[in-house]
């Protein structure tokens, strides 16, 4: 793999992707078993991250002078215009995750193409702009992917968890003028540490992982990340790292990162738009 | 700063609320809320829950001067009347945990309010107090649980997770207390273990209990940092056994050392809530 060069001689590239995600994960699977509409524990523990974890979250990222992006479902963009006001406020990047995380969005083009600005029609009426980046929660169609990847507005998708390499988007095979900033697993708090013991997540009900594994497990995909030179991001969650100890996770985390200049931290939409810049003038790229 | 600490009695820094859910065996109803607790290994769990665990906590309790909160099955206090009642006697606050631990979600509102009722009666009978705390079940629930044990008297429910300091509980005509918890602070759902039935369903294996420990103090320095409530949920089977007690008396001389900790009942928590709302009016 070829090794890029980021601003400031980084080594590797690293957005904090918030996956503001509140209820609707927590809804989602309920939402169709009898009764499930009227469940309100589970979806308690998504409302932590609006009730809480996402003002803990905007703490820290200020206190450590970190600019982040958080990919938000627009029913939430809309639910919380004052929360989201504040992130933004913040200097914070909001990225475009669905429009209430259901991954079914629709079985045409036209459907699919409609859920998704209704999405960004909701993110622009909030925030004055719309997303640039999109973390989807479900597959597309290739010709609504296509579509999609050619409005001037689309930047870049967050979402393979098995790469590691920034690339442009391909679909069918063809490459599309998208950016395509990998998000890997080893960067998400919640297969690590969600825990409901009904409904069942994580399926099976494996045991919290240790807070002192975690931070380990993020740190070694840092030195991973710059060992190979990649270009990042995570999907962390404020309802999981808000808490008050997890969130001393996070804060550790950004001790590394700023103290740490082989690692350029910004949202994802700059480091897709310096990453594009350079393919394109084919510079600061050493082949 | 968009967080900034909440205010504690005799400005003491934040809350730490011992609680303990005596499930004895329907503990299993936490894994699956649907599954019969008639089993004998269930059965057997529960009596050793009571005989061995349940006195080695209360002994700790005792050393520490802690009064804890204990979240009871009306079942479970008649079954075992004479240890509930030795716990009441000791000052520990008994609240009640359903009857038979009931999966409410299920429930049509009037069964729900059947089995609160039961529940409340129960510890009534064996402690001699209606208790004022309300624990779910594990399981799912409706805003008509919360409803009701309102109406049915509790002043706080402790069964949601949505934040890290008490707030109220909008029900609509009223508000209703909640004293939040985290599954990350609750002993069971890192050892609970049983072969058949899978406990838990994908037969992970125990956790490390000094990790456990450790997680438990990483919360505690956030609590403690942003002047949080640290609900923590004991279970004597699990607590109370020879190789874990020492995770209780750990956690507790990490609180203590650290310094500023108000140790409250859940009942405690509710009147100083509600002093401030008196004040606010």
């Amino acid at each position: 793999m070829n090794k890029l060069i980021w601003p400031n001689g980084a080594k590797c590239a690293f957005s904090f992707g918030w996956d503001l995600d509140g209820d609707t994960i927590w809804r989602n699977k309920v939402v169709n078993i009898p009764n499930g509409e009227n469940y309100i524990r589970s979806r308690s523990i998504g409302l932590y991250g609006i009730m809480k974890g996402a003002h803990r979250i905007l703490d820290i990222m200020e206190k450590y002078k970190l600019k982040s992006t958080w990919f938000i479902p627009a029913e939430n963009v809309e639910r919380y215009p004052e929360l989201i006001q504040d992130i933004v406020s913040c200097g914070h990047e909001i990225a475009n995750h669905g429009l209430d995380h259901s991954d079914f969005y629709g079985n045409t083009i036209e459907e699919q193409l409609n859920n998704i600005s209704q999405s960004q029609d909701i993110i622009r009426r909030i925030t004055g702009k719309s997303a640039a980046g999109f973390r989807l929660t479900g597959p597309l169609l290739p010709e609504a992917e296509e579509i999609l990847s050619k409005d001037n507005n689309t930047l870049y998708f967050s979402y393979d968890i098995t790469e590691e390499k920034i690339d442009f988007h391909t679909v069918n095979g063809n490459r599309t003028s998208v950016v395509k900033l990998p998000c890997p697993l080893g960067l998400d708090d919640y297969i690590q540490m969600v825990y409901s013991s009904y409904p069942q997540v994580l399926v099976g009900q494996p045991r919290i992982a240790p807070y002192k594994d975690v931070l380990s497990n993020f740190i070694r995909e840092f030195e991973g990340a710059i060992r190979f030179g990649s270009a990042i991001t995570s999907a962390f969650h404020p309802q999981v790292s808000g808490t008050p100890g997890k969130a001393e996770i996070i804060e550790r985390l950004c001790e590394y990162i700023t103290s740490n200049s082989d690692v350029w931290c910004t949202t994802c939409e700059e480091i897709a738009t310096h990453w594009k810049k350079c393919m394109e003038e084919d510079t600061h790229v050493c082949k | 700063m968009f967080v900034n600490k909440a205010k504690w009695p005799n400005g003491m820094n934040n809350a730490v609320m011992i609680s303990v859910n005596l499930d004895a065996e329907y503990y299993v109803r936490i894994f699956d809320p649907d599954l019969s607790a008639d089993n004998k290994s269930f059965q057997d769990m529960g009596q050793k829950s009571i005989e061995i665990g349940l006195p080695r906590l209360l002994d700790v309790l005792n050393r520490y001067g802690i009064k804890a909160t204990f979240f009871v099955p009306g079942a479970i206090a008649e079954k075992y009347a004479d240890a509930l009642y030795s716990v009441a006697e000791l000052g520990h606050e008994i609240a009640c945990h359903g009857y038979e631990h009931e999966h409410m979600g299920v429930l049509s509102r009037e069964e729900q309010y059947k089995v609160i009722q039961k529940g409340i009666k129960a510890i009534q009978n064996v402690c001699g107090k209606v208790p004022a705390g309300f624990r779910a079940p594990e399981g799912e629930i409706t805003t008509d649980t919360l409803i009701l044990a309102k109406e049915l008297g509790f002043s706080y429910s402790s069964s949601l997770y949505a934040n890290d300091t008490p707030y109220y509980n909008d029900l609509g005509t009223s508000k209703f207390l909640e004293i939040p918890i985290h599954w990350s602070l609750y002993d069971l759902p890192y050892f609970a273990f049983d072969f058949s039935p899978c406990i838990p369903s994908g037969q992970s294996r125990i956790a490390c209990s000094d990790k456990v420990l450790n997680n438990w103090k990483w919360e505690y320095d956030g609590f403690h940092k942003y002047g949080a409530c640290y609900v923590l949920q004991l279970d004597p089977q699990c607590i109370g056994s020879q190789g874990k007690i020492y995770m209780l008396e750990e956690i507790l001389n990490y609180i203590i050392e650290k310094g500023g900790a108000w140790f409250a009942t859940g009942c405690e928590i509710f009147d100083y809530y509600d002093e401030l709302k008196e004040k606010l009016k």
